[in-house]
């Protein structure tokens, strides 16, 4: 067997890269701290630019295993950004807090890596350790603050209830491949070449008019595939923090280390959504009538606990964890919208949810890279401590307001735009109620929001002689990218949504 | 797999297995629930055997109880008061009552599925086969397992290492006595 | 392959249980008699080295000595401490035991005299020799002794630590069995029988293509048995008697059984994998008598081995233990398995691997003795230094330190 090892190349580089991180600074230590960020961040960058220029279009797989599609690559140079924006708002955060500097950049370089291997993978098992791998570095890295009870207590709970559901996805896999037969995704790798045999097609009975005898009937096989199926959306809907599983986010993006929530908050869902789509989207979609109403009723849940549970928050980094809650609900209205009449409404709703996901993925990071920048300087993250925050540092308070803005849905933002497109697609795919109950539940978010912009606006400072806030220069610079990226999609969402587009056909080759 | 020996032996093993398992929920000591859980692995190991699957029962043993439970245990014995049983629980009914509906919904599913098993006859040569599909087509996901564990180790080494920082922190708070104690591994 | 069939031995064909029957009573005399004439030869061996003359008075030469101790210990009172726990203390035994009886299956012998001549026998040794350090760690924990908690703890540790080199070093032989089996565009299936790889080495045994290997091994074999200078976890002047303190009679003599009987294995399987076992120097014609007697040959030599490092080597702490496997053994033992792959995989002939094996291993002689050697000139020194970091005074001086 040949393999095309030069499809994997950023990802191997990237290994590379981890372990040369972790060894630089285990052989050096006497090297400047900040060295080792700059190095990671110039690297990822380097890197970011070598895949937009060489993989775009490429369409290829390796071994029937991960797909170096469209997808992926615009997967990749998202994760690539995200671990670029979170190193660079770590660099002070570290120095001053953390130890374990190589250590510390090499997991999130190793769980960027995960990440890129989820959005690739088309493959169960391959999906499976992939997503290991993402969790074993967040693990570790919600527990860098090693000396602090909170961050301890985070990471012991994150990985006890991660170890769970990793079960209970593993345990779901085993029965979709009891069913099927297989591990392998779709039938049609990018080659056009048919996979030998794959869930897709062993799935075919699903909804057909005249049922193939050669496939197994779908009566047969509906008991395991649906447990299959009840398992795998618990265990992805723990990793993205849907409600019932969510009970872990507040406690561990209130101890982690405040770059590894944003990274937790950013990274982790978008990989875990990258996988859901593409494992539903390439392997489920013949059986969709079956998990539909599932994951329909989580989505709607995790809506209306996730805001209504924002609204009591007093801690800013909980809030943000709730908030978070209320996002997922709505990108899972984008999986729940795949079960569309048409093809072509499916694929307007994975380019919906995609959009939806990089739209809020840049303002979460611009809120979060504005809350260390703020947390560096007085090491509190209270909604109550960013009180006349307008007067002391002005900028930093627009980014914040910008970015909850945003996340409420509020026209100008990108929040508006995504939302907008999302529950159009929802509402096209016939989930009209779902899309009723977003826009409401956005309503009620807009009340936490604006709690906390309040708060920063309309009161002076509680402590009188509190100064003016210091942000230093490449913070800044990364605060206004990312802020500029939210006017960006908000005003002019075309460009990107084309891109969008373009890669999540892959999905459904008969579109 | 007909023959008398062959039921004989996947009963005698289903009991073993599933009387240990519960046999670890029961328990309300550590060290026994362990040694219930090592007895279930082993039990795990014999119905793989039992499926010809020589390989994965042997890394079964090898990983699963002569690593895996044997660290676990080292975990116990270096716990202080690991000797003390657990306490009652309020959920325990609630508990029994979950575990019986998963167990009909497992059975239930178990028996109106068609699996449609893929082949009928023993593999042969399963380790050779497993083998060669690690260094072939699934060499990619291999690398990642790999990839996995070193990050898993670096992670570890980061978590468990006492910075010195750390240890004069550490130092501040303890006890004259305790600091005896913690002076010898340094 | 052919197998053990006392059946056709016998000229006659028995149902197969009878043969699985027979077997067993086979391989549990061997247990007992190995037992019983280890015990004695390590106490005369020992005697000599000590210039003592050990027992003379039972029998023979002392020659019934052990048997005479094994009727006592059957005789003894069982003795269990009222607060141990009772199912882990009694099972805990049985727990060390049996995984060491079950290695027998694979073990050859001779060509065919092997219980079950399995594929993965080598996987399914360590795997199962693993087995007994769970009845240890129960001992240990049933007993509710300190000492004997501690013991359990230090043999966890040290075997989990030895049996990492050992089994790295082992597959660096393995690795050149499955590439003289893939020759022909054959399967290396079968690499990690352990009948196959003694069949490899007709012409010269391993030892001489994996020195380093051997002496891993055989260091490894010395700390998994806790055996001096490895003996740690019963160390009497530290824990007493270790994790079988409390045990008494037929109890503790099932310790001793399986601790005597894993020795003969481990052994057996050494001088299988790197002495050439039943096949080395005379190949496979020779017939039963002389390839049992080879066997019995290497297995006492290196059997005298150990005994001799019991009576010669001091104790190591044990700290410096377990920084000996996990900082000086396992990386040789890796730098081993790579060098082979590499050298394999590039079609280097085995002289080379030879000759990187042999280098490592004076490599590794070297670092040792230069360790020693520092250490024990440090050692006058550092009597007149003050304690490198003095905790104890410098408690309330935050300005102190080193």
């Amino acid at each position: 067997m040949d393999f095309e090892y030069e499809l994997v190349v950023p990802e191997f580089v990237m290994a590379g890269l981890a372990t040369l991180i972790v060894a630089v600074a285990l052989c050096f230590p006497r090297l400047r701290q900040e060295l080792l960020g700059y190095g990671a961040a110039a690297a990822v960058l380097l890197l970011l630019v070598l895949t937009a220029v060489f993989y775009i279009n490429v369409n290829d797989d390796f071994a029937n295993i991960i797909a170096v599609d469209n997808y992926t690559v615009l997967f990749r140079i998202f994760f690539l950004g995200i671990a670029f924006f979170t190193i660079l708002a770590s660099m002070q955060f570290a120095a001053d807090r953390l130890k374990n500097h190589g250590e510390y950049y090499g997991l999130i370089l190793f769980a960027t890596l995960g990440m890129m291997l989820m959005a690739g993978a088309r493959e169960l098992i391959t999906a499976y350790i992939a997503l290991e791998l993402l969790s074993f570095s967040l693990y570790i890295l919600v527990g860098f603050n090693k000396l602090n009870p909170f961050s301890n207590e985070a990471s012991l709970k994150y990985m006890l209830l991660g170890a769970f559901s990793s079960a209970l996805f593993l345990y779901g896999l085993s029965m979709i491949y009891g069913v099927t037969g297989t591990t392998t995704y779709g039938p049609i790798d990018p080659d056009g070449v048919e996979a030998a045999r794959n869930i897709a097609t062993q799935l075919g009975n699903f909804g057909a008019a005249i049922p193939d005898p050669a496939l197994p009937a779908a009566a047969d096989v509906r008991p395991g595939l649906i447990i299959g199926l009840v398992l795998v959306v618990a265990g992805l809907g723990f990793k993205v923090s849907a409600v019932p599983f969510h009970q872990w986010t507040p406690d561990a993006y209130q101890g982690a280390p405040l770059p590894i929530t944003a990274f937790l908050s950013a990274g982790g869902k978008a990989a875990a959504f990258a996988l859901f789509l593409r494992l539903f989207a390439e392997a489920f979609m013949p059986a969709s009538a079956e998990w539909v109403w599932l994951v329909a009723i989580v989505a709607a849940g995790t809506m209306i606990v996730g805001n209504l549970m924002a609204l009591q928050q007093t801690n800013m980094k909980r809030l943000l964890a709730y908030s978070s809650i209320a996002q997922v609900g709505y990108l899972l209205v984008g999986i729940v919208a795949l079960h569309a009449d048409t093809l072509a409404n499916s694929h307007d709703a994975a380019s919906a949810l995609v959009l939806h996901l990089v739209g809020y993925v840049a303002t979460n990071i611009a809120v979060f890279a504005a809350l260390i920048a703020f947390y560096n300087r007085t090491g509190r993250d209270d909604i109550a401590d960013l009180r006349g925050l307008a007067e002391r540092q002005p900028f930093l308070a627009l980014t914040i307001s910008v970015g909850l803005f945003s996340l409420a849905g509020m026209p100008l933002f990108a929040g508006f735009v995504t939302k907008f497109i999302l529950f159009q697609a929802a509402a096209d795919s016939g989930f009209l109620w779902l899309a009723a109950m977003g826009v409401t539940a956005s309503f009620v978010s807009l009340y936490y929001y604006l709690m906390v912009i309040k708060q920063i606006y309309l009161y002076k400072p509680a402590d009188t002689a509190a100064s003016r806030l210091h942000v230093p220069a490449p913070m800044t610079a990364a605060i206004a990218v990312l802020t500029a990226a939210v006017f960006f999609i908000g005003l002019y969402p075309t460009p990107l949504f084309k891109a969008i587009e373009h890669s999540t056909a892959m999905l459904f080759p008969g579109a | 797999m007909d023959g008398v020996g062959h039921h004989l032996a996947f009963w005698s093993l289903a009991v073993i297995t599933v009387g240990a398992a519960l046999g670890i929920l029961v328990s309300r000591n550590l060290i026994h629930a362990m040694v219930m859980l090592i007895l279930s692995f082993i039990g795990v190991a014999g119905l793989y055997l039992l499926l010809s699957a020589e390989f994965i029962a042997v890394v079964q043993i090898l990983v699963y109880v002569g690593a895996i439970s044997v660290l676990m245990l080292f975990a116990i014995l270096l716990t202080p008061r690991a000797a003390r049983d657990n306490a009652e629980t309020a959920m325990r009914y609630p508990g029994l009552i979950l575990m019986g509906l998963v167990i009909a919904a497992t059975v239930f599913v178990a028996l109106e599925t068609d699996w449609g098993a893929v082949r009928e006859e023993p593999v042969a040569e399963s380790a050779r086969i497993i083998g060669q599909s690690l260094i072939n087509e699934f060499v990619l996901p291999f690398e990642i397992a790999a990839v996995l564990l070193t990050a898993a180790l670096v992670g570890a080494v980061a978590l468990a290492r006492r910075d010195d920082e750390d240890i004069d922190a550490h130092e501040q708070s303890l006890t004259l006595e305790g600091r005896e104690d913690s002076g010898g591994s340094s | 392959m052919p197998e053990i069939v006392l059946s056709e031995f016998a000229g006659l064909s028995l149902p197969d249980w009878i043969d699985a029957l027979i077997r067993i009573v086979f391989i549990v005399a061997l247990m007992t008699v190995n037992a019983l004439a280890l015990i004695y030869l390590e106490r005369k061996i020992l005697a000599r080295f000590q210039q003592r003359v050990g027992p003379t008075r039972t029998g023979p030469f002392g020659m019934l000595q052990s048997a005479a101790d094994a009727l006592k210990l059957l005789t003894k009172e069982d003795v269990r401490p009222t607060s141990a726990d009772r199912w882990v203390f009694e099972l805990a035994p049985y727990f060390a035991f049996v995984p060491v009886f079950l290695v027998f299956i694979p073990i050859p012998w001779t060509e065919t005299w092997i219980v079950r001549d399995l594929e993965l026998g080598f996987l399914y040794v360590f795997g199962v020799l693993g087995l007994n350090l769970v009845g240890v760690v129960m001992a240990g924990w049933g007993s509710d002794n300190k000492y004997a908690l501690l013991g359990a703890v230090r043999a966890a540790a040290q075997a989990i630590s030895y049996e990492l080199p050992m089994l790295l070093v082992s597959v660096g032989v393995i690795l050149i069995v499955a590439a003289r089996l893939t020759v022909d565009g054959g399967s290396a299936f079968g690499a990690v029988n352990l009948n196959v790889i003694a069949l490899e080495q007709t012409t010269t045994p391993f030892i001489l293509l994996q020195p380093l290997g051997f002496a891993i091994f055989m260091i490894g074999a010395l700390a998994e048995l806790h055996r001096p200078p490895f003996d740690m976890p019963i160390a009497e002047s530290e824990v007493v008697g270790g994790y079988f303190v409390e045990y008494s009679g037929i109890r503790w003599s099932f310790f001793f059984l399986a601790e005597y009987t894993a020795l003969l294995l481990l052994v057996v399987i050494g001088s299988t994998v790197f002495l050439g076992g039943w096949n080395f120097p005379f190949g496979e014609d020779v017939g039963l008598g002389l390839q049992v007697l080879l066997t019995i040959a290497k297995t006492s030599a290196v059997i005298f081995i150990l005994f001799w490092s019991r009576a010669v080597l001091p104790r190591l702490r044990i700290d410096q233990l377990m920084a000996f496997s996990w900082k000086v053994l396992l990386p040789f033992s890796i730098v081993q398995v790579l060098a082979n792959a590499i050298i394999l995989a590039y079609g280097g002939g085995e002289w080379i691997i030879g000759i990187t094996s042999l280098a490592l291993l004076l490599l590794l002689i070297g670092l040792v003795y230069g360790r020693a050697r520092t250490l024990s000139r440090g050692a006058g020194r550092s009597l007149n230094k003050q304690p490198a970091r003095p905790r104890l005074i410098t408690a309330h001086d935050p300005a102190g330190g080193d």
